[in-house]
């Protein structure tokens, strides 16, 4: 048992719920209609949404998602046509651009979120299973059917976060640290510009005096 | 392979080793061991998606003596196998436990570190042999 932060926890969130997938998330809309669907009634909710002109929205998780992609651990590929998707032989009209995948293998994401914890996870992954490969009109549907955001005006807000700042997950300190590190963009964007000075500079640092106190 | 640190990661080491003294001898084995056998010192971070960076950044547990079983600091290093060099750049000032890398200024102190190596600012940087030292 561990904790994370709450930015590491999200993103481990969004990366777990985009594992679930079985072929990646047809759109950004859905991923935000799956999570809202799959967090609505948990005592933890990662993300806050408002009522949006296009349904329940988290610019949280917008953001989050953004910065995954900028980590490398999602790609967006572009569909084949924006009109719609084709999942198990079947066309859905659609109107998102993008599928969003995890640049890595599913199943090391899988585990770590399920273990992490599990009663959001199995949430989230009931959600993907029941709504995630609906048609995107027949997602919309239920979305705007359900009784909390029928009852709020535009951008108002229907649910808040309330992740505390660091939250306790079932993971061992080993687990913890790696997903603290790498889900960081910080600390990779640091990482990075460091070892590219190191590979591009000209300097010799092999002639550097050498010390063996650092006082 | 040589072990070059910079001005930010000699006061990282000066400040844990005078706040814990006995992390010393294990820090100092584990630099060696970076300096003499890197890729096989640390570990690599799985999830990191660039190949570059996540086969050449390593991370390793410092077990000090006056820690418990299964806690340490976080000591971070970077190889760069070409120029024979190992970076250190990060250690936890304290044990990780106790740590949030929130903390830390990431981007300060490698946008630092970058220029100062760019700039070939030579007095920013040394080879380090701690393990060396007699006392």
């Amino acid at each position: 048992m561990c904790t994370l932060s709450r930015d590491t926890f999200k993103r481990l969130v969004v990366l777990g719920t985009i594992a679930k997938f079985r072929d990646g998330v047809y759109g950004a809309k859905r991923l935000q209609k799956v999570v809202y669907l799959g967090t609505r009634t948990e005592a933890n909710k990662p993300f806050p949404y408002i009522k949006h002109h296009y349904g329940q929205y988290s610019e949280e998780l917008e953001d989050t998602k953004d910065q995954l992609l900028s980590m490398g651990l999602i790609c967006a590929e572009p569909t084949k046509t924006k009109r719609g998707i084709r999942f198990g032989g079947t066309f859905y009209p659609s109107e998102s651009g993008n599928i969003y995948r995890l640049s890595h293998p599913l199943e090391p994401i899988r585990d770590l979120f399920t273990r992490a914890n599990p009663d959001l996870s199995r949430a989230l992954g009931q959600a993907v299973e029941l709504y995630g490969y609906l048609p995107e009109a027949k997602l919309i549907e239920i979305v705007y059917s359900l009784p909390e955001f029928q009852a709020k005006a535009a951008n108002e807000l229907i649910f808040s976060a309330d992740l505390p700042d660091q939250v306790a997950v079932q993971l061992d300190e080993e687990e913890c640290d790696e997903l603290e590190l790498s889900l960081n963009p910080k600390f990779l964007y640091g990482a990075s510009l460091i070892l590219t000075g190191l590979e591009k500079t000209d300097l010799d640092f092999t002639t550097l005096k050498t010390v063996t106190r650092a006082n | 392979m040589h072990l070059v640190a910079h001005d930010i990661f000699m006061e990282q080491y000066r400040l844990v080793t005078e706040k814990y003294p006995l992390i010393k001898t294990s820090l100092d084995k584990q630099l060696e061991k970076a300096a003499a056998d890197p890729f096989n010192a640390g570990e690599q971070l799985r999830l990191i998606s660039d190949p570059n960076l996540k086969q050449k950044l390593l991370k390793v547990w410092v077990r000090g003596e006056h820690l418990p079983k299964k806690k340490g600091h976080r000591l971070l290093y970077l190889v760069v196998k070409e120029k024979t060099i190992v970076l250190p750049f990060f250690i936890s000032p304290e044990p990780r436990e106790d740590f949030d890398y929130a903390e830390y200024d990431w981007e300060a102190s490698a946008k630092q570190i970058y220029a100062d190596v760019m700039e070939w600012k030579r007095e920013k940087l040394r080879i380090f042999e701690p393990w060396r030292d007699a006392g």
